[in-house]
């Protein structure tokens, strides 16, 4: 299809939030394509225990089996397609359509069909139609991501050099949870604004924010009104092979949280500290008392530091619906784990004072795009292009210093050859000319001035 | 605050100072008219101030310093549901005075872009309800809300629900708020964000 990325010049085409076309082809190339995250494990701990999710405009059903795998299944009844669990979670042995009653087990299969002798006489294969059974589901410390396509790569691919910084607080720490059920809400927006501004939007947080960060205080209050600016060496940001993404800036860990509650979680760091520098030296225990934002392409997010896990569920080019959920650790003591999902909520969460600020650009951004002269522009995501590059020390393509848009170049880099691709054979997981493309680009910009 | 006979106390609070919801038909009615009357003057106060962006003052003549304000969303889960025990309830908002506070300086800062051009609200407050729960200076108020915020030239959400309140005589001698417990009905918040009082 048409160019809709240009990579040089790390411009971004207005039509991405708009166009029903590129909608569609999002829906083909992307959600029934890539891993897409389902739920966490510890929603589901026991055989029968499933929770519903959306994969695009999918619905499934996530269910833990017999033998503690979990499977993922199309939420539609093979018979006529209506829907066969209405529920967002439980425990269940069968999953009972209420249009004519048909019955499925946990393992997806077609179990009964009322009337089946009377009326299908023999004549239905109740074998080959138990629920559309999901190709791929797999978990990453806990994480469980879902895919369409038996071509992709395994989850632990995918995620690639991704793993390195996700590790630092899914695996160090003595691991994670999500604590639910989530917040739901639908938003005005298409659903890759929310997800580009977690990829890498550290610039927006001084201005965006000021009023919240005014008001909350907190470990990032300083950057108010972009009162002050992050120096030099602050943080770094990275993407990584399937457009992922994230931003760290050094040691504002636990960020949004209110003070009272953010030296707790820093008292609760300190003493782990140790431990993770012996295990995973001192870079990344310094990552795990930094706050880093993220996605996981393609509609995944995070803030580690604010707690908050994040998915952007696309519902139309402009109706995104977001679920939230509360990150944390598994060995915090409940009081603590509680303290820190309420906080997240009263920032990040559907009445959260910093996220309804970033939901009205979100919003606006992807309404204007309506605008038939204002889509044939081009977003600019060019801010430190030409400074990426690879670095010894850290997987990925890195840009050196908090605030940049590596990442977005990243995010939509990928975009575009995944929107381009036929299959997944075209994108060859060792294929490292991506990195080239991003340490290479802005040429020809102006080049860049030292900044006294 | 009228005549009374002792109610059952109320079940004992969750974790976190989350108040639990009342049992209004174990609670008495209130039946002087007088209470019932000072009851609705304080919410159509609270309406009043929250409508015309009267923060502060709402939290200096609605508020007792004690207050709970809490916002629960309900996973939806199956009626007969036994074994699946993970929570069923979130907390869009679980606030004391404190936090209520932030999100009021957070508006009073100027720097709240979303609210420029001023945001415009209407809360209708009906089905008023006043309980007697055993306690001489406190009642039970239960009612429903519709809040309509009306934003930049399109933007029209709706937002209604039920609150369960208890309110107390302060020592000054008004009633003021102390807790505030409503159990969002719509599951996915149709209107973007719940970045309101309700």
């Amino acid at each position: 299809m048409k160019p809709l990325i240009d990579v040089q010049q790390g411009l971004q085409s207005a039509r991405i939030y708009h166009d029903r076309d590129v909608f569609e082809t999002e829906m083909e190339r992307i959600f029934a394509r890539c891993w897409l995250f389902l739920t966490h494990e510890s929603a589901i701990p026991n055989p029968g225990d499933f929770v519903t999710a959306r994969m695009g405009q999918d619905e499934v059903i996530v269910v833990r089996q017999k033998d503690r795998s979990i499977k993922a299944f199309l939420n539609a009844c093979r018979h006529r397609g209506a829907r066969v669990c209405p529920v967002e979670a439980g425990n269940a042995r069968s999953f009972v359509c209420n249009y004519h009653g048909w019955s499925y087990g946990a393992d997806g299969a077609l179990n009964s069909v009322p009337f089946e002798k009377e009326l299908y006489k023999g004549r239905l294969d109740k074998s080959t139609h138990g629920l559309r059974e999901v190709a791929g589901v797999s978990s990453y410390h806990g994480f469980v991501y879902g895919c369409f396509d038996p071509a992709a790569p395994s989850l632990t691919d995918y995620l690639g050099e991704s793993r390195w910084y996700l590790d630092i607080w899914m695996e160090a720490n003595g691991g994670v949870e999500l604590l639910g059920p989530p917040s739901r809400s639908m938003v005005h927006c298409n659903w890759k604004a929310p997800s580009e501004n977690f990829v890498g939007d550290a610039y927006h947080v001084g201005w965006t924010h000021a009023a919240a960060l005014k008001a909350g205080g907190g470990f990032l209050a300083p950057m108010s009104g972009n009162a002050g600016l992050p120096p030099e060496g602050a943080g770094v940001q990275v993407t990584t092979r399937y457009g992922h993404g994230l931003g760290v800036l050094y040691d504002t860990n636990p960020g949004s949280h209110d003070m009272p509650l953010a030296q707790d979680i820093v008292a609760w760091q300190a003493k782990k500290r140790p431990a993770i520098e012996k295990a995973y030296g001192a870079l990344r225990a310094r990552y795990y008392g930094s706050h880093i934002n993220g996605s996981v392409f393609p509609n995944n997010t995070y803030l580690w530091g604010s707690n908050l896990f994040k998915v952007w569920q696309p519902h139309g080019p402009d109706r995104t619906e977001c679920f939230t959920w509360a990150i944390v650790e598994k060995d915090m003591p409940q009081d603590l784990k509680q303290r820190i999902a309420d906080s997240m909520h009263r920032t990040f969460g559907v009445a959260g004072y910093w996220e309804a600020d970033d939901n009205d650009n979100m919003e606006s951004e992807s309404q204007l795009s309506r605008g038939y002269m204002t889509r044939q522009g081009f977003m600019n995501a060019q801010m430190g292009i030409g400074g990426d590059r690879e670095d010894p020390e850290l997987p990925g393509v890195v840009g050196e210093s908090a605030i940049g848009e590596t990442s977005y170049r990243g995010y939509f880099r990928f975009y575009q050859e995944t929107m381009n691709a036929a299959t997944w054979a075209d994108m060859d997981p060792a294929d490292s000319t991506w990195k080239q493309e991003l340490t290479q680009a802005g040429s020809g910009l102006p080049a860049a001035a030292t900044v006294a | 605050m009228g005549n009374h006979i002792a109610a059952p106390a109320l079940p004992a609070s969750t974790s976190r100072n989350v108040p639990a919801p009342f049992d209004f038909n174990k609670l008495e009615r209130c039946i002087d008219d007088s209470s019932c009357r000072e009851v609705e003057r304080l919410l159509y106060l609270e309406a009043r101030l929250l409508d015309t962006e009267q923060f502060s003052e709402w939290m200096e003549q609605v508020l007792d310093p004690a207050i709970r304000y809490v916002v629960i969303s309900r996973e939806l889960r199956y009626r007969k549901e036994r074994r699946y025990d993970a929570p069923t309830e979130m907390f869009l908002f679980n606030d004391d005075l404190t936090f209520l506070k932030a999100r009021v300086d957070q508006f009073n800062s100027g720097m709240q872009w979303r609210t420029d051009p001023p945001e415009r609200y209407r809360r209708l407050v009906t089905n008023v309800e006043v309980f007697l729960n055993g306690t001489d200076d406190e009642l039970v108020v239960r009612s429903n809300v519709l809040a309509q915020r009306s934003r930049r030239a399109y933007e029209v959400d709706q937002f209604i629900c039920c609150r369960e309140d208890l309110v107390r005589r302060c020592p000054a001698g008004s009633l003021r708020l102390v807790q505030r417990r409503i159990d969002f009905d719509e599951r996915s918040i149709a209107g973007r964000n719940l970045l309101l009082f309700l």
